[in-house]
């Protein structure tokens, strides 16, 4: 009920700030399902803030193409068949202008199914599996990057630090074997050997085999493409086993989960990244400012992958100066841009994102500091994870 | 060689705390022939309530050991005395539905209040021990010194306390069990609530060890089904024996085999047990 009256009382207080000629018009109604309960419901509320603080801004320099704009939300409770049922009812029932994704892979998949059906553009704003770009769909907008830009740059990034091989120990998913294979065939171009490759299932809590493992064959890197989570029990059963690679990557280090699990015992994890706040985007100052003032904690990447994709689309209707569906997918497969959360260019045959790139970070000080790529370090690179007996 | 003893040895501590999971899991069905789904939600509670206790609050670890059992043990006791205690005689469907019901209850009140991130406590038991020439986790060390003791006190209260001696009564045979006097009601409300406490006390083992989060629960209670059927339904001592050999299957198969072919062994050992000895290695089977 609070959650409802706050979204009443915001649409007022928004539709009262847009100028007195948008105000008069009917609003152009943007449509989405978020996981607001179910078990990515923490994550998808950093997205359904993200719509909200984008409706506000946009309304307050005087909408869209003249009219106010509504952002329409819907719970899917983070299930792809509730996700599908709502895009159906929000395309044919609700008859809104235009259509923001939902949260996860999984809903995705569906929802963007039932957009393509009805021929209406789609902004995937969190759906980082491969797989929902390779169906020959026509109006599926990828704004995040795929996902095996991830851990891109962990491959030049032991290159340039002279190391010569690594272990792969991941959690068992499509998106994961996708980053797994592109690395198969980029490590040894840079001369860097794949001792082994692991997947766990999901579910796994221990990690003493691999470790014992690590110990026999000594790589010089660990890498995971795990949860935060599994990257804090990996940190600790490292510590208790007294084993430290020379370089430990983890995508869940990225996290703030992590970091507060550890403490200091976070430190010189590195992890994969596609946004972060410190980054030099075309407007990231700003979002992170009213993001700040609004929500008082610092935007991670899921409130950059809702507000990027808002922007995206914003700049892609101006463009087009229309909301025909057909002039705004040509737009939207054309369409060359940068937003606070990144890069925008996508393949125009399967909407896949191609610009936007992950960053590699570095737990320094209780901080993620950027180490990868150069032009957007924030701090030097401290290499080798050192040994637990020697931190200090 | 050290690379098998120090596979053998976190197979053993990995058992520990599935023994008190199990043990707790065991005396429930035994007593009242009811299988709780909510216990691996019993589990959660406890680790997260030891996350808000040492994270939020700053008190000290054992604290919480005291804490949070006794806590689990009343929540246990209302459980059982409001909901559980309606459909022990019913079907057992009734018992598994209504468990699985409170599970899923238990769960989304916990991703409501702690939402679906990972919760850790930093720094807390995270040196580690050498033994013989391996290093061990504090953490661990001391999940599986506190597990295994409890389980063993709880075993030697079922044996020589004349509660306990009820408690085995009621296991065996509730009608006489009752002609001889024993409150019959009185002992499942008790035991639901002994064993509500164990599988909080576990909880509260695993915190420093993993990172906690509402719908953990559902991971560790496959394994201790798993452990449950292995050493027999309702044998105490079943429990405690066949949570230490899956902690080490576990481990060690993860290592031979890989982590996915790690977890089937486990199941593998599960089916030749079952095929061989269908009530477990100790079990008493179901009550005629």
């Amino acid at each position: 009920m609070k959650r409802i009256a706050c979204t009443i009382l915001a649409l007022l207080a928004a539709a009262l700030m847009a100028s007195p000629a948008a105000a008069q018009k009917k609003p152009i109604v943007i449509g989405a399902a978020l996981a607001l309960t179910g078990n990515l419901a923490d994550s998808g509320e950093h997205v359904r803030k993200a719509f909200v603080l984008w409706q506000e801004e946009v309304n307050a320099k005087g909408g869209l193409l003249g009219h106010p704009v509504e952002v329409k939300i819907y719970d899917d409770r983070s299930d792809g068949a509730t996700a599908a049922r709502l895009y159906e009812r929000l395309i044919t029932q609700d008859k809104v202008d235009l259509l923001l994704g939902p949260f996860g892979s999984a809903s995705t998949s569906t929802a963007t199914a039932v957009a393509e059906k009805h021929k209406r553009v789609f902004m995937n704003v969190a759906g980082a599996s491969q797989s929902i770009h390779k169906r020959g769909f026509k109006y599926i907008f990828q704004v995040l990057p795929p996902i095996t830009e991830y851990g891109a740059g962990v491959v030049p990034l032991m290159h340039q630090q002279g190391y010569k091989s690594m272990m792969i120990v991941t959690r068992d998913y499509a998106a994961s074997r996708d980053m797994v294979d592109f690395w198969k065939v980029n490590a040894p171009r840079q001369g860097i050997e794949i001792k082994s490759i692991d997947f766990y299932p999901a579910g796994t809590s221990d990690y003493s085999n691999y470790i014992a493992k690590a110990k026999a064959q000594n790589p010089d890197a660990w890498i995971s493409i795990a949860y935060p989570n599994e990257s804090v029990e990996m940190v600790k059963q490292f510590k208790a086993a007294g084993y430290a690679p020379r370089m430990f990557v983890s995508q869940g280090v990225s996290q703030e989960d992590f970091l507060q699990a550890l403490g200091k015992d976070a430190e010189y994890s590195m992890g994969m990244s596609p946004y972060e706040h410190t980054l030099p985007t075309r407007g990231n100052k700003e979002f992170v400012k009213a993001w700040v003032l609004k929500y008082k904690y610092l935007p991670g990447y899921y409130a950059a992958f809702g507000y990027g994709a808002c922007k995206v689309l914003e700049e892609a209707v101006k463009k087009t100066g229309s909301l025909d569906q057909d002039k705004l997918r040509d737009t939207l497969s054309k369409l060359e841009t940068e937003t606070a959360f990144g890069p925008y260019k996508v393949d125009p045959q399967t909407g896949e994102q191609i610009a936007a790139k992950a960053v590699i970070v570095e737990i320094l000080g209780g901080k993620r500091e950027v180490i990868w790529p150069e032009k957007f370090k924030t701090a030097k690179t401290v290499l080798p994870y050192p040994a637990w007996d020697k931190r200090p | 060689m050290k690379t098998l003893l120090e596979l053998l040895l976190n197979g053993i501590l990995l058992g520990g705390v599935y023994a008190l999971m199990a043990c707790g899991l065991n005396l429930i069905f035994g007593v009242m022939r009811v299988i709780n789904f909510a216990h691996g939600e019993f589990l959660t509670i406890g680790a997260l309530a030891t996350y808000s206790l040492c994270v939020t609050f700053k008190l000290p670890f054992w604290m919480a050991l005291l804490v949070v059992p006794a806590v689990m043990a009343v929540l246990g006791y209302a459980m059982q005395v409001t909901l559980i205690a309606r459909v022990i005689n019913a079907p057992m469907i009734m018992s598994l539905l209504l468990t699985y019901a409170l599970s899923t209850v238990l769960v989304n009140i916990g991703l409501y209040i702690y939402g679906g991130g990972f919760k850790g406590i930093p720094g807390l038991l995270t040196g580690s021990v050498q033994v013989m020439g391996v290093g061990l986790s504090e953490a661990r060390l001391v999940a599986f010194g506190v597990a295994l003791g409890v389980s063993l006190a709880v075993f030697a209260f079922l044996k020589k306390s004349l509660f306990g001696k009820a408690i085995r009564a009621v296991s065996q045979e509730p009608e006489i069990a009752s002609i001889s006097g024993i409150s019959v009601e009185r002992v499942r409300n008790a035991t639901f609530a002994l064993g509500a406490a164990m599988a909080g006390l576990a909880g509260v083992l695993i915190a420093p060890i993993y990172a906690a989060d509402p719908q953990m629960g559902s991971r560790f209670l496959i394994k201790v089904f798993a452990v449950v059927v292995i050493g027999g339904m309702g044998s105490y001592g079943g429990a405690i024996a066949g949570a230490l050999l899956l902690g080490v299957v576990e481990v060690l198969g993860g290592y031979a085999f890989g982590q996915m072919a790690g977890s089937a062994v486990v199941y593998l050992v599960m089916i030749a047990v079952l095929l061989v000895r269908p009530r477990g290695l100790f079990g008493v089977g179901v009550r005629a």
